[in-house]
This record gives structure tokens, sequence and C-alpha cells, in this order.
């Protein structure tokens, strides 16, 4: 439904290089007449240097564990879009503070969902929604390239898809990660993502967590944490980030993202301002080494999605 | 065909917030400044609730224009 554009010229001149995320975009322009193209074409015009080798990365990470890119993009984007339509109407989420278990049931132990188009659709945002490419590039420039290249051990907490892990383990050949997650099909998506791209299974070791409760690490152990998209996910985001801060050593950093006034189908910690979230961090023992703030607006002036995504690279106060 | 019309072009002149929007059936979302993803989401969910229907995910990401749209309800209602 939107203006004709001349995407095959575009594709014409990247195909050699980038054949995957060519034939993907084909595919997407002849199939959306009107979702996330004008997205992709700024991704195409404005961010053509890291869009088209990160996309090119995440499809093959996908292909290689037989995925169906097109259909969850769609899919999870249409998911996302129906719940900050509500949200813009009455100002809620789709959850509560009182109401994790529902969304564990309805979700996170959901095959419907999780299989069906959440984690895959998710992965792929990374390359094809705007903002979580620049997420991602924040992800790669002031976290991923911060971390050392000797021995080194890590965990994410609430890994989901995997990518994460799959960049860590795979730029840095010495570090070992650990993985907690609430989701059983968080864990088979991830260990296959993992194994099927090339990581040993000896690096990593997922498992079955809560991040309601505890981590099990003694204090001051871990050169590096993932936190990512989880805070607003769960109901005692300050104990978990005390946790964080705990385990993390003098020297070791944490990255951490959320979302402000950005409703999903999974969303119950209702963020209304950065300021509330660097308040979070600090008053649990995290001070912010860097920070990308990634208004919606930024992107779309005309839009009327309130979305701001927000990143962080932490390391605990002494 | 009336009747989905009548309750179309006031979804239309609600999502858009212009109450002298007229529809056709050839209009596409190049021809309306603020059809974007969301209104596109909006549109179908303000649909789903006036006429009580589901659209798959093909008919909301493939729709070509107001007419097809028309087609997609009526079909449903039947």
């Amino acid at each position: 439904m939107s203006k004709e554009i001349p995407i095959n010229t575009i594709l014409n001149t990247k195909e050699q290089d980038y054949p995957v995320t060519a034939a993907f975009l084909a595919q997407f322009f002849e199939r959306s007449t009107l979702l996330l193209r004008s997205q992709i074409m700024f991704l195409l015009t404005e961010r053509e240097a890291f869009f088209w080798p990160t996309a090119e990365k995440i499809l093959k990470l996908n292909q290689n564990i037989d995925g169906n890119p097109i259909d969850a993009l769609l899919e999870y984007t249409v998911a996302f879009l129906r719940e900050q339509i509500k949200f813009l109407s009455t100002g809620d989420y789709r959850y509560d503070e009182t109401t994790f278990d529902d969304a564990f049931k309805e979700v996170y132990d959901n095959p419907d969902v999780m299989e069906a188009f959440y984690l895959e659709g998710l992965l792929v945002t990374h390359a094809f929604w705007p903002i979580h490419l620049d997420m991602h590039r924040f992800f790669e420039e002031s976290f991923l390239q911060q971390l050392k290249q000797e021995e080194s051990l890590g965990v994410e907490l609430g890994f989901g898809h995997g990518l994460y892990l799959f960049e860590i383990l795979d730029k840095y050949p010495k570090t070992k990660a650990l993985g907690f997650d609430i989701s059983q099909y968080s864990l088979a998506y991830a260990n296959k993502l993992l194994l099927q791209n090339g990581i040993a299974a000896d690096r990593f070791d997922l498992a079955l967590g809560d991040v309601r409760e505890p981590l099990s690490f003694d204090d001051s152990t871990l050169d590096w944490c993932v936190f990512a998209e989880v805070l607003e996910h769960i109901p005692t985001p300050d104990f978990a980030l005390r946790e964080i801060a705990r385990c993390l050593k003098p020297d070791g950093l944490a990255f951490i993202t959320t979302a402000i006034n950005s409703n999903a189908i999974d969303h119950l910690w209702h963020f209304n301002t950065l300021d509330e979230v660097t308040a979070m961090l600090n008053a649990n023992n995290l001070e912010i080494v860097a920070l990308k703030e990634l208004p919606l607006a930024d992107y779309d002036s005309k839009s009327k999605d309130p979305t701001i995504d927000c990143a962080f690279v932490c390391k605990p106060l002494v | 065909m009336n009747d989905i019309n009548t309750k179309l072009t006031e979804i239309f002149q609600e999502v858009f917030g212009d109450k002298t929007l007229v529809i056709n059936d050839e209009m596409t979302a190049a021809e309306v400044a603020d059809w974007d993803s969301i209104t596109h989401i909006s549109l179908i969910f303000s649909c789903e609730q006036a006429f009580n229907i589901k659209f798959t995910l093909a008919e909301i990401a493939e729709l070509k224009n107001v007419g097809e749209l028309k087609q997609i309800i009526a079909a449903k209602q039947n």
C-alpha cells in the first residue's frame, strides 16, 4: 500500500555480497504491502553500512536452524503493534506486577507463541526494526568490543533467542557463557541456535532459571552479564539488578536494555521516563558507563507510537 | 456492502482523525498521509471489533487497497 520503491536496483547491487538478505528483502517487498516497508527503506538508505552485514549474519543464523523469518517478523510486528494500540488507548500494559504467572502461561510457556513466531520474530527484528538495529550496534560498539580477550566467564539472564550469547562466544574464543531463561522454548531455541552455528557445546551451559530468585554465583565472580529486554517483563526488577551488581567483578560489565512507554504481548513493568530507569540502575548498585536512548520518534516524527528503547553498559558501584 | 462502506468510513475517519475523509475502493496507503504501520494495525483492530471478525496475518500484511479490505470483511461476515 505504499508508494512504489525502486528496491530491485538496491538489491541488484548487494546480492553478490549479501545473498541471503537480498533474497529475503525481495520476498518481503513482494509480500508486505505496507508493514515495515518504510522502516526497511530507512535502513537501506540511512544505515546501509551496518545493516547489510548485520542482517546477513542474523538471517544466516536463522537459516541454519530452518527458520521462516518473513512470517515470524511480520507476526511479531503485528502482535507488538496490536498491544501498543491498546496501550495508547488505555495507558496500561497487558500485564502488571501481580500477573507475571499469567504472562508465563500465555507467552513464555506457550509453544503457540514462543515457537510459532516470538523467538524467531524477535531475533530478526535486530536486523529489520531500525530501533533494534541501532540497539544492536550499541551492543557491538559499547559492550562487545570492551570485553576481555583472555579467559572470562559471563552470564545472560533471559537469553531468549540467544543472539547476544552467539555474538560474545563467536567473538571471544576464550570466554565461556552461562545462561538462564524461564522459558523451556527459549532454552531449546538458543541451544539450537548456538550449536548449529558453530559454537562448541563445552563453551556454554544454558538452563532454566528465574531472575526473581537469587543468582547462584558468589560475589564478584562474573566478567560480564547481559540482561537485555528483561526488566520490563519481570515484577522484581530492583532485586534482579542488585543481584547482577553483586555477582559482577569490580571491572565486570553489564549490558542492560529496556523499553519505555512500550507495550508488548508480555510487558508488565511500565517505565514512563528514562530517568526512572537510570534511577533504578543507580539505586541498585550499578553505575552507567554508556547509555543509548532510542526514541521511535527519532525515526518517524509522525508516528503515534511513543516507544523509547534504551540500552546501558554498567559496572558495579564500588 | 453499503453497510460495510458506512461503518468503514467511520472507522477511517476515527483512525485518521479526519471527519471529512471519504474512502473509495482503489484507495491505498500511499494516498493517505498518516497511513503507516501503526495506523494500519489500528484500522485492522477497529474493523475486527466493529465487524466481529479476525484477520489472518496474510490478510493484514498483503492488503492492497480499501476495496480488498471490504471484500475480506464481506466474506468473513457470510
